[in-house]
């Protein structure tokens, strides 16, 4: 019974964080899922609660994330229908940035050794292709969980500032960029901030994740 | 001794059909859930469910347009609730706190570097290109 405070807390705590950075004036740094989490994590030191009773609490949550990442075929098939040059363009931009990405990524990672390699090549596109793709490589999941989920939480509270230092106007650009290097939680900040864009990122997203899991796997395999 | 009797409001037959299409559009996400998780099951594909499931809903709404009507209520509902549904997986980074320490400074280096040369190349190359003078 009480693990699923765990679930009425993680709720009250986001509508919190949502009202407090409404207050905030929509600052990035005021990232919603950041805070809540914050909150939680020191909910959890006071009470010294273990991870199984926070998993099972939260579990009606988790079981709703694979419907919710479903949904967002809706955005993506009416951005797909607008077809045109301009969605090709996107498509081929958030392959060619999603290998540049890993690339980089598992380059550096390589320095820490193979299972960080791993982990950080994957990192960029959603967890439920990052941890199949390190599974059959021999990495570590969980590394490779937190490092997704570390990623996108990095790329949602920064990537807008990022982008404006690079002077990148252009919303469906940055809507892109964010899906192909934040994945769905870059994807949720968009859809937040700039709903009309959140086909593109979708699509980012999801191109960048099956082209991912299929040469990654290949290079990985020949590196070994 | 009378008895005021309250007229009688026919519920509303638009927000009954709004309902009604939002209940059909969740049974079809849930379908097309489902059908990810068990393509994954079956085919050899370094791809979880979900995202196969996103797959297979695209693939269905572009080939009956007319189900966006069932699917556009109950799908804004969820995507409105996508950021909390992360923040469970978040939490969990405290859990696995042991193994990210160990690897902080690479890891840091890494996620940091690449997501602000991903950002960049990916927004450079999405750019419309400007066509030069005629």
């Amino acid at each position: 019974m009480t693990a699923y405070l765990w679930l009425l807390s993680t709720v009250a705590a986001t509508v919190l964080a949502v009202r407090l950075r409404a207050r905030l004036g929509g600052h990035p740094a005021a990232n919603p899922v950041v805070l809540a989490a914050g909150a939680l994590v020191v909910g959890l030191l006071v009470t010294h609660t273990s991870q199984a009773d926070f998993v099972r609490g939260t579990r009606p949550l988790r079981l709703l994330l694979g419907p919710a990442t479903v949904a967002l075929a809706v955005p993506l098939a009416r951005q797909l229908r607008r077809g045109g040059r301009r969605t090709r363009l996107e498509a081929g931009a958030a392959t060619v940035g999603g290998f540049v990405t890993a690339a980089v990524a598992g380059g550096l990672g390589a320095l820490g050794g193979r299972q960080v390699g791993v982990a950080m090549a994957t990192k960029s596109v959603t967890t439920a292709i990052a941890v199949p793709i390190a599974g059959a490589a021999d990495g570590s999941a969980a590394l490779t969980a937190a490092s997704v989920v570390a990623t996108g939480v990095l790329g949602a509270v920064c990537g807008g500032w990022v982008l404006d230092r690079m002077r990148v106007r252009d919303v469906r650009a940055r809507a892109v960029a964010m899906g192909t290097t934040a994945h769905a939680i870059g994807t949720a900040e968009v859809l937040r901030t700039t709903p009309d864009q959140g086909g593109s990122s979708v699509q980012a997203m999801l191109v960048n994740g099956i082209a991912t899991a299929l040469w990654l796997p290949v290079v990985l395999s020949v590196l070994s | 001794m009378s008895m005021r009797q309250e007229p009688i409001v026919p519920p509303d037959p638009s927000r009954r059909q709004r309902a009604s299409n939002a209940a059909v559009g969740l049974v079809l996400i849930a379908g097309a859930t489902a059908a990810g998780y068990l393509v994954a099951a079956v085919l050899p594909l370094a791809l979880g469910g979900p995202p196969l499931g996103v797959v297979v809903l695209t693939v269905v709404l572009l080939a009956w347009p007319g189900l966006h009507r069932f699917v556009d209520l109950p799908a804004a509902a969820l995507i409105a609730v996508l950021g909390m549904l992360f923040v469970p997986y978040v939490v969990d980074l405290r859990f696995r706190w042991d193994l990210v320490s160990a690897h902080w400074p690479v890891l840091v280096a890494a996620i940091l570097t690449s997501t602000v040369v991903g950002l960049g190349v990916t927004a450079t190359l999405a750019r419309p290109r400007r066509s030069g003078p005629a």
